[in-house]
């Protein structure tokens, strides 16, 4: 088994639980995603290196991805009328 | 100065990430953009370039989410209903392994409009408000009700000041009634050719006289009514999946510009004979690959277009909207299109009505009777948008992409299914990373032909900005 890390400045903490639960509907692998004191620590255990690699990429991209969203949530809203 | 942020989104390429606007304008940014973007150390020509996509721009150029928000509307506004899909009867002379709307046996009783349901389509299609109407009669095998195509194309001559026809026959006869038909400049006929004559046997004919009358009277249209006058479409299945450039060759060799290479529909009698065709696999990938290639080298020498990935290619580099139901968010079904069956049941799109008949669910909106139902079709029409989906919300292909639950429904029974695992987002995927990846390597090969069917000419000089 392999584990892949990555740490994410604590602004991004208040996507964790969104995250958190998208991952676990997406990877079989585990997917670990703590809120420390001064980060958010993402950890990937799998099978395979590149398996890790590439689905703890993925969890970052979801963390930017919801980032955006959010910060646009009002705009996009706007943008269709809703 | 305050900034303000538009949604965007992002997908890694080969050696760079797309980064797509809310409508679906595009560029490339380096590999390393998606990390640098979220922890704010853009350099400034990214800056800019996220200004020009009107993604991130000071608050003194508000007027970019106006512009934003009329092309979105833009692309919103449907027309009214304007095109009809009439099924007279669902008997078909022909019995074809993929036969995706499980028709009727030829001498079988009840599958026709009865008089009664035929009054009643007229008298439906005489409250539609549109000064302009298209009608593609399907089936069934639709000529053997030609008595009743020719009432319908008579009342509409009447009550629409533009009209268009297409009859969707499979070509095993050419009756004088539907010659008496192309002689008319508003009317055409689609048809199915698959591959030669053996594999038109296999899928479709199983009697290779009879696979070889359907080409004779092909020909014969095509001879005395002009080119134009006759459409044909390929079904793919296992059994030409081998035979790429004979089938192509075959098209290109009866005079058409181009082929959709339509692999077969997980429908009808499809579902139990080409079972294979459940899951998006390789096999399909590299058909599709090596159809493209090969098609992209006739190009050198001639006009000739795959019509699946034109469609895209224009709703990428021109923002059109080809305006079938499946490339469209929300889809809003029975906004502009609306089917009729042969019991007068209204479906919002062919599919549904195949997927009905088999029993899996009952996708009819109402009928001739009744009218449309008003309450289904707002409750189909509330799933079929992608905008809100946890996966398409995120996807750099949103804006070129649609939604397609007809076909979730009939693969997985449901709708709910992260759509990244579907065979209709695994396709649209495809197809666009193949547009996105030749445009990122400049491949020249595959973007000279691609840029010729977006603009049915060859590409502007300089590929109209595209490259530098």
């Amino acid at each position: 088994m392999f584990t892949y890390k990555k740490d994410l400045p604590l602004d991004f903490s208040i996507y964790s639980s969104a995250v958190k639960a998208r991952a676990s509907y997406l990877y079989e692998s585990d997917v670990i995603i703590e809120n420390q004191a001064d980060l958010v620590s993402i950890s990937v255990i799998s099978e395979t290196k590149e398996e890790a690699a590439s689905i703890l990429k993925d969890i970052a991209y979801l963390f930017y991805r919801e980032k955006i969203l959010s910060e646009t949530k009002e705009i996009r809203a706007a943008l269709w009328d809703k | 100065m305050g900034q303000i942020k538009t949604p965007f989104r992002f997908r890694d390429l080969n050696e760079n990430t797309l980064v797509t606007n809310e409508v679906g304008d595009f560029n490339l940014f380096s590999k390393d953009f998606p990390d640098r973007h979220a922890h704010g150390k853009l350099d400034p020509s990214e800056v800019k370039a996220l200004e020009d996509l009107s993604i991130e721009f000071p608050d003194s150029q508000k007027w970019r989410v106006a512009a934003l928000k009329n092309r979105i509307h833009w692309y919103q506004n449907r027309p009214e209903l304007n095109y009809l899909i009439l099924i007279p009867t669902l008997r078909c002379d022909l019995s074809c392994t993929y036969c995706q709307v499980s028709r009727a046996p030829v001498n079988s009783q009840g599958y026709d409009w009865d008089e009664e349901t035929f009054k009643k389509v007229l008298g439906f299609i005489s409250e539609l408000k549109s000064k302009e109407i298209k009608i593609e009669f399907q089936g069934g095998e639709p000529t053997l009700r030609i008595d009743l195509i020719k009432r319908v194309i008579e009342f509409c001559d009447q009550k629409f000041d533009k009209h268009e026809y297409v009859i969707c026959s499979n070509m095993t006869t050419l009756s004088n009634d539907v010659r008496e038909l192309l002689e008319r400049d508003d009317f055409t006929i689609s048809t199915s050719i698959d591959g030669d004559n053996d594999i038109m046997t296999i899928n479709r004919t199983q009697d290779l006289d009879k696979s070889k009358t359907i080409l004779k009277n092909i020909k014969e249209v095509q001879s005395i009514y002009g080119q134009h006058k006759i459409s044909a479409l390929p079904t793919i299945t296992s059994a030409s999946v081998s035979a790429v450039k004979s089938l192509v060759d075959q098209y290109i060799d009866l005079g058409f510009s181009g082929v959709f290479l339509r692999p077969v529909n997980y429908m009808g009698f499809a579902r139990k004979k080409h079972s294979e065709s459940h899951d998006w696999n390789p096999v399909w990938e590299n058909f599709y690959r090596e159809s493209i290639e090969y098609i992209a080298s006739v190009n050198k020498k001639q006009y000739f277009e795959e019509y699946s990935l034109s469609v895209l290619l224009k709703t990428v580099f021109l923002g059109s909207d080809s305006g079938f139901v499946d490339h469209r968010s929300p889809a809003n079904y029975a906004t502009d299109y609306l089917l009729i069956d042969y019991d007068g049941t209204f479906f919002p799109t062919d599919e549904s009505r195949m997927l009905s008949r088999i029993g899996q669910i009952d996708l009819s909106i109402g009928n001739v009777e009744a009218g449309i139902d008003n309450g289904k079709l707002s409750a189909i029409n509330k799933s079929a948008i992608h905008q809100d989906n946890p996966d398409c919300i995120h996807c750099a292909y949103m804006p070129f992409c649609g939604v397609d639950i007809i076909d979730d429904l009939s693969r997985y029974g449901r709708i709910d299914l992260a759509k990244r695992n579907t065979w209709f987002c695994n396709r649209q995927k495809y197809l666009l990373d193949l547009i996105f990846k030749a445009y990122e390597s400049k491949n020249t090969a595959l973007m000279d032909p691609f840029l010729m069917w977006t603009y049915h000419k060859s590409a502007p000089i300089g590929y109209g900005g595209l490259y530098d």
